[in-house]
């Protein structure tokens, strides 16, 4: 049902966002056929945000459609398709991801899927990340990737946001570094025998370009690196959903076209 | 003239950032159009 171009059911429920986010996620799992699918969703009272008011002060906050679009979606839908989200409270998506990407020993390959680049300070040799766009649009970024994105490697990419900032999460990097400042500070501040003892983001503030500002180096770093280990983050892996339910998902969310691919549906989410 | 970079989920699952003149008229737009606003900054 569509009213003046926003989705919503014959109830008025919107479901825009629920109807975007599995499309992006049947084209991604029709694709490469994952074992398991973790989702993982912002926990509330993020504490990046008490630690200082700015980062991601940009952002106004969404209208009141969103927010019940996004509830159906993290309470209704996917767990129907057999996933269990995971929100750590006081924590990002971000770092719940980065806490079951390094805590994931049974899996040999995972990917992260997201469209937002942040994330791929968390590939390794096991984890990639799945740079999103569209079905036909998507980029498997292994370590290799990362270096042709940014110029550095995976576990410095945090480095190169807390020196060249990152507008779209408002925050402001050290004065006078861009891009190809923020790779060459990096380049020159990796160990060299002498400093070993120290560590990168120590090595990193003492460079002469940064020392004058390295306590805000530092705070920005902070800000900017994905939390590893949360306490209290349970996660459990995905199971195939029942066919029926699914159907029944779709058909209350009136979603006619993903009816009409049910089987292929089915099949991608593994149903038997 | 002021813009905004915006991240937008479409109906049909595709991500996207587009550039439009700042203000709350424009992600009015999207929403029309059937886009759900992930993100967007100056």
């Amino acid at each position: 049902m569509r009213t003046c171009g926003e989705l919503t059911t014959s109830a008025g429920l919107p479901v825009t966002g629920t109807m975007g986010f599995l499309n992006a996620l049947f084209a991604v799992m029709a694709q490469h056929g994952y074992d398991s699918v973790v989702p993982c969703a912002e926990g509330g009272n993020n504490w990046r945000k008490k630690e200082t008011g700015k980062y991601k002060g940009t952002r106004q906050s969404q209208d009141v459609a969103f927010y019940a679009d996004q509830s159906l979606l993290l309470e209704e839908v996917l767990p129907t398709l057999g996933m269990n989200v995971v929100k750590v409270a006081g924590y990002e998506a971000d770092d719940a991801i980065a806490h079951i990407s390094r805590n994931s020993p049974a899996y040999d390959e995972i990917h992260i899927l997201t469209c937002d680049k942040d994330l791929l300070q968390l590939v390794t040799n096991k984890v990639k990340v799945l740079l999103f766009s569209s079905a036909k649009k998507m980029e498997l970024v292994d370590i290799d990737g990362v270096i042709k994105h940014f110029g550095v490697y995976p576990s410095e990419v945090k480095y190169y946001k807390a020196l060249a900032g990152d507008k779209s999460d408002n925050v402001a990097g050290i004065p006078k570094v861009g891009a190809k400042t923020a790779v060459r500070i990096i380049e020159e501040s990796r160990p060299k025998g002498e400093d070993e003892f120290l560590s990168g983001a120590d090595r990193i503030a003492f460079h002469p370009k940064v020392a004058p500002e390295a306590a805000t180096f530092l705070a920005n770093l902070r800000l900017v690196t994905l939390e590893g280990d949360l306490p209290d983050c349970t996660w459990f892996a995905s199971s195939p959903p029942v066919p029926m339910h699914v159907e029944a998902l779709l058909e209350g969310l009136e979603f006619r076209t993903m009816l009409k691919r049910k089987v292929k549906i089915f099949e991608t989410l593994g149903c038997k | 003239m002021r813009y905004m970079c915006v991240q937008v989920l479409w109906a049909c699952g595709k991500i996207e950032w587009v550039w439009l003149p700042w203000g709350k008229k424009s992600l009015d737009e999207i929403r029309r159009k059937s886009g759900t606003i992930l993100g967007y900054h100056e």
